[in-house]
């Protein structure tokens, strides 16, 4: 079930409505169990047997976290989410590379990767690991675990929402409040707008290129290759908005996920702001696990370049999600060895952040290529000047000048000299104004009247 | 006359020359008609055909073959209707782009030259844009149809395409001339 589909809609109010009315009657247990099996509700519209596993995943963090001072049962709580996650997101990856190899060229399982394993697996790991540090208390109730688990607005492509910042939410009443829904309802509409009005009608363009890389003139393959990178921002980004008004509206709180991530200056700062979820994630988990920073340079790099690798992988279950991973681990290496200018003149940091956008853009055509021949072929075609079809598409123009325009008005705004120090904001209207109410209606016009009409899933659901 | 399309079912060709044939429904029509126009309504219409479609999934096959016969009938009737005017039958197949770069033409070659044939039996001008959209593209990298908002090369003629057309048919008239 998308967020952008009329199937959520109907959803999400029936939520909204059912646990106004079961706040009002009822207790805060029902309204959990209310919010678990809509989220299971949720979880198997798109296949009602994936419920099971999620369920699985659920019932052994929830055992092996109660017992986690015992090290073997903590690990089983490490190993069984992770040989899940392995089994239907990598084995078949795993197993046709390992085939092809020794030379033989068989058919792989097809096992059907179920939505959002990467991110309650991830979950999952992350309770039951801090429950062991002592960083977390452990969960006695298991309604409250499965909905944290299972919670819909994250569920199939995060954030991916720490343990330690939800379960205490669930551990006092949260009210469903006409303020909350206000707000929320605006990060909805944001969200929306990003997905179904800009990165929608972008990905048609870039689509185009990347199917036949070939056929286009090596401006209009640069073109794209910006094109993506503002499609997959505004997809994703949108995606996290949605979830997390969809969470405020029902009185939870999501932290953000990004954060202007094509101002950075640098890598390390653009991992500092997008997807944070995750880089936070794969820092506390994996990162700092490996040895971090404490055992020398060389040991500092290489658990960076790891980190990357296997974030790359996480992505998905391809070569190029790998290379993908690996250029930007090379590029946060080489970021952390060279020194930091002492220049920090606003036109120095602008060539910076150019600079770093100009690095992500050409890291994302691995990301965005389907085999290495497509991501050579783009990357050949600009070397090369091709010549070719000249597409100057007029959505990614409107989606660059959108993207140009707020990041401006953000910077003038800040008033910092330090660009590092800018944070974004949802410029969130009062809605009991009439001022308000009009901006807003007139931005939900905008949304209703530009939307895009054709069928264009959530990028990262397929992870 | 224009057309991307010489492939009709021998239903429709019988609808049309029986002069049963009803009009296309547009999506300006009626209440539903006005509110697609509202692109989100759209959308959200568009899931819902969706939606029906796939509980009522079912296949359709299309005739592949021209029923000589009734398209011979069909042009008969264009050139007793269009009396003493020059018909100009315009085919402008659809095109794609293959993985290669190379442009690929959606048409049934077979097809267009029995259709040409069976039209310069008739009198009537048969122009198939084929070799001139492969040419444009291979020289010039234009494609006929397409804008800069919408998927390369699928959609509605676009400038190109009809600069082409006209200069096709400019040719055609002079060269009659």
């Amino acid at each position: 079930m998308s967020f952008a589909s009329i199937d959520f809609v109907f959803f999400f109010l029936i939520v909204i409505i059912g646990t106004t009315v079961i706040q009002s009657f009822f207790s805060e247990k029902i309204k959990q169990c209310f919010l678990l099996a809509a989220s299971y509700f949720f979880y198997g519209w798109w296949d009602w047997r994936f419920c099971f596993l999620l369920f699985f995943v659920t019932v052994v963090s929830w055992v092996t976290a109660k017992k986690s001072n015992n090290k073997i049962i903590y690990a089983i709580g490490i190993v069984i989410p992770l040989i899940v996650l392995f089994y239907f997101k990598y084995f078949d990856f795993f197993l046709s590379s390992a085939m092809t190899v020794i030379g033989y060229n068989s058919e792989v399982l097809k096992i059907i990767l179920p939505v959002g394993i990467s991110f309650y697996t991830f979950q999952a790991l992350s309770y039951v690991v801090d429950v062991h540090r002592g960083k977390l208390d452990v969960e006695n109730d298991f309604i409250k675990l499965a909905l944290y688990l299972s919670f819909f607005p994250q569920l199939v492509a995060g954030p991916i929402v720490r343990a330690s910042d939800f379960l205490p939410q669930l551990r006092e009443e949260r009210r469903i409040i006409i303020e909350r829904l206000k707000y929320g309802i605006q990060l909805i509409a944001f969200g929306l707008f990003k997905k179904i009005v800009l990165a929608d009608h972008i990905s048609i363009f870039v689509d185009d290129v990347y199917r036949a890389p070939s056929a286009f003139h090596w401006t209009t393959l640069v073109w794209a290759c910006i094109s993506y990178s503002i499609q997959i921002y505004m997809d994703f980004s949108g995606y996290s908005d949605i979830a997390i008004g969809c969470a405020h509206c029902m009185g939870y709180d999501f932290k953000r996920n990004f954060n202007m991530p094509y101002l950075s200056k640098n890598m390390t700062e653009f991992w500092h702001r997008w997807h944070i979820s995750l880089s936070t994630w794969l820092k506390e988990y994996l990162y700092i696990p490996l040895g971090g920073s404490r055992k020398g340079e060389v040991r500092r790099y290489l658990n960076l370049f790891l980190t990357m690798l296997l974030g790359g992988l996480w992505h998905g279950a391809d070569w190029t999600f790998v290379v993908w991973g690996g250029v930007n681990g090379i590029a946060l290496c080489i970021d952390k060895i060279l020194s930091r200018s002492d220049n920090q003149s606003m036109k120095h940091q602008i060539v910076s952040s150019i600079m770093t956008f100009g690095f992500i853009t050409f890291s994302w055509i691995f990301f965005r290529a389907n085999t290495f021949s497509i991501a050579w072929a783009v990357i050949r075609g600009i070397f090369t000047f091709q010549k070719g079809i000249i597409q100057p598409f007029t959505w990614s123009i409107f989606g660059t000048i959108i993207l140009l325009v707020c990041t401006l008005i953000v910077i003038a705004r800040a008033g910092e000299k330090d660009i590092s120090d800018i944070n974004g904001y949802y410029p969130i209207v009062n809605l009991n104004s009439m001022r308000g109410q009009i901006l807003f209606f007139v931005f939900l016009g905008m949304i209703f009247g530009l939307a895009y009409t054709g069928e264009q899933p959530f990028v990262y659901f397929q992870f | 006359m224009e057309t991307s399309d010489i492939n009709f079912s021998e239903n429709v060709l019988r609808d049309v020359l029986n002069g049963t044939r009803e009009k296309e429904v547009v999506r300006s029509e009626g209440v539903i008609g006005f509110l697609k126009k509202i692109p989100y309504i759209n959308l959200l219409w568009y899931q819902i055909k969706i939606y029906i479609k796939n509980r009522e999934f079912q296949t359709q096959t299309l005739e592949s073959n021209i029923k000589e016969e009734l398209y011979d009938a069909l042009l008969q009737k264009i050139k007793i209707d269009a009396g003493i005017a020059k018909i100009i039958i315009v085919y402008h197949p659809s095109v794609s782009l293959n993985e290669d770069g190379s442009l690929l033409l959606k048409r049934e070659v077979m097809d267009a030259e029995r259709l040409q044939r069976m039209c310069e039996e008739k009198g009537i001008y048969f122009l198939d844009m084929s070799n001139r959209f492969v040419r444009e593209y291979l020289q010039n990298y234009k494609l006929p149809y397409g804008f800069s908002n919408s998927v390369v090369g699928s959609g509605h003629l676009n400038k190109y395409g009809h600069a082409m057309i006209a200069d096709e048919i400019y040719q055609l008239l002079e060269l009659e001339e």
